[in-house]
């Protein structure tokens, strides 16, 4: 049986797109690149990502130097993009009892602007984390929830 | 790391900016601080240039999607 030690639940961000609701898993966490300032952000967690992946000016926020070569090509659905990794802390769940904080590799753009929201790939936090998501329950009930594995 | 370590409760801020009109936003990053948008523009590291200059606080930067944008 599956222990959890702990649950972080989230609405689903609403927005209309041409006419029809969307349902986003969108998170706030906070990034940290080395001894920087932290900046909170909110991220798109991606099932379909292997990795995290930011653009090219949030990492610049961070005070990540983005003039680096690019060292990997990722290929998505929307075509290949170049870029290259940095690890950066996060913390997910922030004013809850149980924070999560890991430092987590990033796939950074070389690209300002793309990807348009910043994306919270599987690896690792479904290695961490049973990620529901409750999409077909009623609108009170409807969350996405993150269960921390022991 | 250092950072939101109070109750400043960062899920209250970004339900506060969703009850938010952000049509004059759309496709620009907004910087939320305490419920109050300090800052906004194309591009993350710029807004984040501008809000350094108001606060030492940490901002809070949420994209504000355009009508058309699905993510693929």
């Amino acid at each position: 049986m599956v222990k959890y030690q702990y649950h972080l639940s989230y609405d689903f961000t609403v927005f209309i797109v041409k006419k029809t609701q969307v349902l986003r898993p969108i998170i706030p966490v906070e990034l940290q690149f080395k001894e920087n300032d932290p900046i909170e952000f909110t991220m798109l967690i991606d099932s379909g990502a292997d990795f995290s992946l930011i653009s090219q000016d949030v990492a610049a926020s961070l005070g990540i130097n983005t003039k680096r070569d690019p060292d990997d090509t990722i290929q998505g659905v929307t075509g290949d993009t170049s870029t290259f990794t940095e690890k950066v802390n996060i913390r997910i769940g922030m004013g809850h009892k149980n924070e999560y904080r890991k430092e987590i590799p990033i796939q950074i753009t070389k690209i300002r602007g793309y990807p348009f929201i910043p994306a919270l790939g599987r690896d690792p936090l479904f290695r961490e984390f049973d990620i529901h998501f409750r999409m077909g329950l009623p609108t009170k009930e409807r969350k996405f929830v993150l269960s921390k594995l022991e | 790391m250092s950072g939101r370590n109070t109750m400043r409760n960062i899920n209250d801020e970004y339900e506060w900016v969703h009850n938010q009109n952000l049509k004059k936003f759309k496709g620009k990053w907004i910087a939320v601080i305490n419920k109050k948008i300090v800052g906004s523009g194309l591009y993350a590291d710029d807004v984040v240039k501008e809000v350094k200059k108001k606060t030492k606080e940490t901002p809070f930067l949420i994209k504000v999607p355009t009508e058309d944008y699905l993510s693929l």
